[in-house]
């Protein structure tokens, strides 16, 4: 079955099935949000808040529309919102140093090298909107079609857009790492 | 080539989407250009990087978190049929056994009642937190005033104010950057003006206010409260250099009334 | 002669080098514009396009190779007089002379919230057209004029004048306020929406025609449902009058 006939289904009731929707999506959107966020345990809450409406905001999925654009777009909402409550500035509150811890701890039992270490420490150099879009289209190796459609703008934009934030993060990477 | 335009080519080249031709060119761009194959050295370095990143697992936790989730929704969504699982444990059925068939029905219908209102309650109590964090999320918007006075419009329907919706309030009233917000909070402040704490908080916030629009708002809202105790407030703000006309004439006319 | 048609085509090649216009990728966020006066505009495209609306000046051959700047140590960044800067989801437009805004049209695409502020006495005019865009202004002289907009709009000028004219779509909230000028709005006569009016000291006027369900005023205040209600409109005036039109 097709994302978008699961959740139909679970509009219109059929609330199991959303399990089969978290199978496929869990990783994805924790990922996405770990990368957002730069803390774990806060983008495992996220996640989960994510699945939730999800399920509760179920009516607001159009049916046919692409799942993947509106599942990210929950997420993407819950990002803001929560940032929004806690009146947190979003770049005071991502530390870098803890950066380099959570980087340094993988789940996997991989060590992470200096360059990943470095690489994550370029990416807070980055406005948001950047460094969203790197994390969407080359950690989560989303196509540019599937990103356009989901912040309602065209390719073209979105090309340029990603490549200006890889020409700054280039700046930033070879800056730092000359300290 | 303008730097912007290379760059994007570099990295086109990169993700292999250039035709034949285009590729052609870059690599004559990298051979002859020692700048460029830099340059192109340090965009794949980072791409790459970007690239190899390793997926994260999240922990058991999520999984488990999502189940329970899903089990409180489909219970909440399945309410009416709970109704008769609460209605049977040992307990009640043994007595419904013991009692008289009617004396029995009568019992289990009153247990039904009062555990089904519970947790009604509860869940209403829920829905409602959920939301008023949702309402002092749009309060706290820093991007568009229209949300933060959505938010604060909420507060409208309110019958009564907590100390949490009152706090948000006051500093929307004090602090937001824009006039309009301002005054929807101040509108929705003087539906509580009964509460003592929030009185005290509009009388207090009449020396912090520093936008004429809502200084006159307030001025006419003491007036109708019948607020003497600002009197001070007032004539201070007659005094004071930075206050606009408009202000001052309020404030004369605020004196007038009151005294 | 021949001096005179080199003298003539160095001017045109000139003039037409001199047409001004300045680009900020950028198709959401906040466009926050701290000058005296401004036009904008909606459009379709995915930038921020801003133009002088000034003509050809007079450019003083000493200025030949240097950059304006003002005492906040902005420099003029965009050749419109402006200082053009982004910092993160927000860029922000700044008039190098403090005294003397340059005419200035924006072009904005309608996922950007506009900001305008300005409390100095020299202000002008500030004029929104055919935008979709949340609308925010904040001005002490400026009188503000809105043609062909749908909200959300929080509008405040304390001796300015407010006009706007909505269009078929009305997105909540619109809220306008001024204190000594008139604030003068024109809806579709279809449109759903709870409507609050106050004035301390002037009048209220709204079109007959409209079939509006008023609930209890208090003294200075009018408030109603218009069509069964809808969208939240609040216009207020202290010194002004309020007007309520059909469209």
């Amino acid at each position: 079955m097709t994302d978008e006939q699961i959740m139909e289904a679970v509009r219109n009731g059929d609330l199991q099935q959303a399990s089969l929707l978290f199978d496929r999506y869990n990783k994805r959107l924790f990922n996405f949000l770990a990368r957002m966020t730069m803390d774990r345990e806060l983008a495992e809450d996220l996640t989960q808040n994510v699945f939730l409406r999800m399920i509760r905001y179920r009516s607001s999925y159009k049916p046919g529309h692409k799942f993947q654009s509106w599942i990210y777009q929950v997420a993407r909402n819950v990002f803001t919102d929560h940032y929004q409550v806690s009146k947190k500035k979003k770049a005071d509150h991502m530390d870098i140093e803890k950066v380099g811890e959570w980087v340094a701890d993988d789940n996997d039992g991989h060590t992470i090298d200096e360059q990943e270490k470095l690489l994550h420490r370029s990416m807070q150099l980055l406005s948001e909107e950047q460094r969203e879009l790197l994390i969407l289209t080359r950690f989560q190796h989303m196509k540019y079609e599937e990103v356009a459609d989901m912040m309602e703008t065209t390719v073209a934009n979105i090309k340029v857009k990603v490549h200006r934030a890889i020409s700054k993060l280039r700046e930033h990477y070879f800056q730092l790492e000359k300290i | 080539m303008e730097r912007e335009k290379l760059e994007g080519l570099l990295i086109d080249f990169i993700d292999g989407r250039l035709t034949e031709s285009e590729r052609k060119e870059v690599k004559e761009l990298l051979s002859t250009d020692e700048n460029v194959r830099v340059l192109y050295e340090q965009l794949k370095q980072v791409t790459t990087a970007m690239d190899r990143s390793a997926q994260i697992a999240p922990s058991a936790r999520l999984e488990r978190g999502f189940q329970q989730m899903l089990h409180e929704e489909e219970a909440q969504q399945n309410a009416p049929k709970q109704k008769q699982v609460f209605f049977s444990p040992v307990v009640l059925r043994a007595a419904a056994a013991v009692l008289l068939v009617a004396m029995g029905i009568a019992i289990g219908n009153y247990v039904k009642e009062h555990n089904t209102q519970k947790r009604q309650l509860a869940e209403i109590a829920k829905e409602n937190a959920r939301l008023k964090d949702d309402m002092l999320a749009m309060m706290g918007d820093q991007n568009s005033a229209s949300q933060r006075m959505k938010g604060v419009n909420v507060a409208l329907t309110y019958e009564r104010a907590d100390d949490e919706l009152v706090d948000a309030l006051v500093k929307t009233l004090n602090e937001d950057k824009n006039s309009n917000v301002r005054l929807a909070a101040l509108e929705a402040l003087s539906k509580f003006h009964q509460e003592p704490q929030v009185r005290k908080a509009l009388i207090a916030a009449l020396s912090k206010q520093d936008d004429p629009v809502v200084q006159i708002a307030l001025i006419q809202l003491m007036v109708k409260m019948k607020e003497k105790g600002v009197l001070k407030d007032l004539n201070r703000i007659i005094e004071d250099q930075d206050a606009i006309q408009p202000v001052k004439d309020e404030a004369h006319s605020g004196i007038l009334k009151l005294s | 002669m021949k001096k005179l048609i080199v003298i003539l085509l160095v001017s045109v090649i000139a003039g037409a080098a001199r047409a001004q216009e300045y680009k900020v990728a950028k198709s959401t966020g906040r466009l926050e514009l701290h000058i005296g006066r401004v036009t904008v505009e909606g459009h379709s495209g995915n930038e921020i396009i801003f133009t002088s609306r000034d003509g050809d000046k007079e450019r003083d051959p000493r200025s030949e190779g240097l950059t304006s700047i003002n005492s906040l140590g902005l420099k003029d960044n965009t050749g419109l007089g402006l200082n053009v800067s982004e910092k993160g989801d927000v860029v922000s437009v700044y008039n190098l002379k403090k005294n003397n805004s340059p005419d200035v049209k924006i072009l904005v695409p309608k996922g950007v919230i506009v900001a305008f502020e300005h409390q100095g006495v020299n202000g002008g005019t500030a004029e929104f057209r055919n935008m979709e865009n949340e609308i925010e202004v904040s001005a002490q002289y400026n009188s503000v004029e809105l043609e062909n907009v749908s909200g959300p709009l929080t509008i405040r000028s304390i001796y300015g004048h407010v006009e706007a004219t909505l269009g078929a779509i009305v997105k909540d909230p619109i809220s306008i306020v001024s204190v000594y000028g008139y604030v003068d709005v024109s809806i579709p006569a279809a449109t759903k929406a709870n409507l609050r009016m106050d004035t301390s000291y002037g009048e209220i006027l709204v079109d007959p025609k409209f079939k509006i369900d008023f609930e209890s005023s208090d003294g200075d205040r009018v408030s109603g449902k218009l069509n069964g209600g809808g969208v939240n409109i609040d216009l207020s005036c202290n010194y002004g009058k309020v007007y309520l039109r059909q469209k």
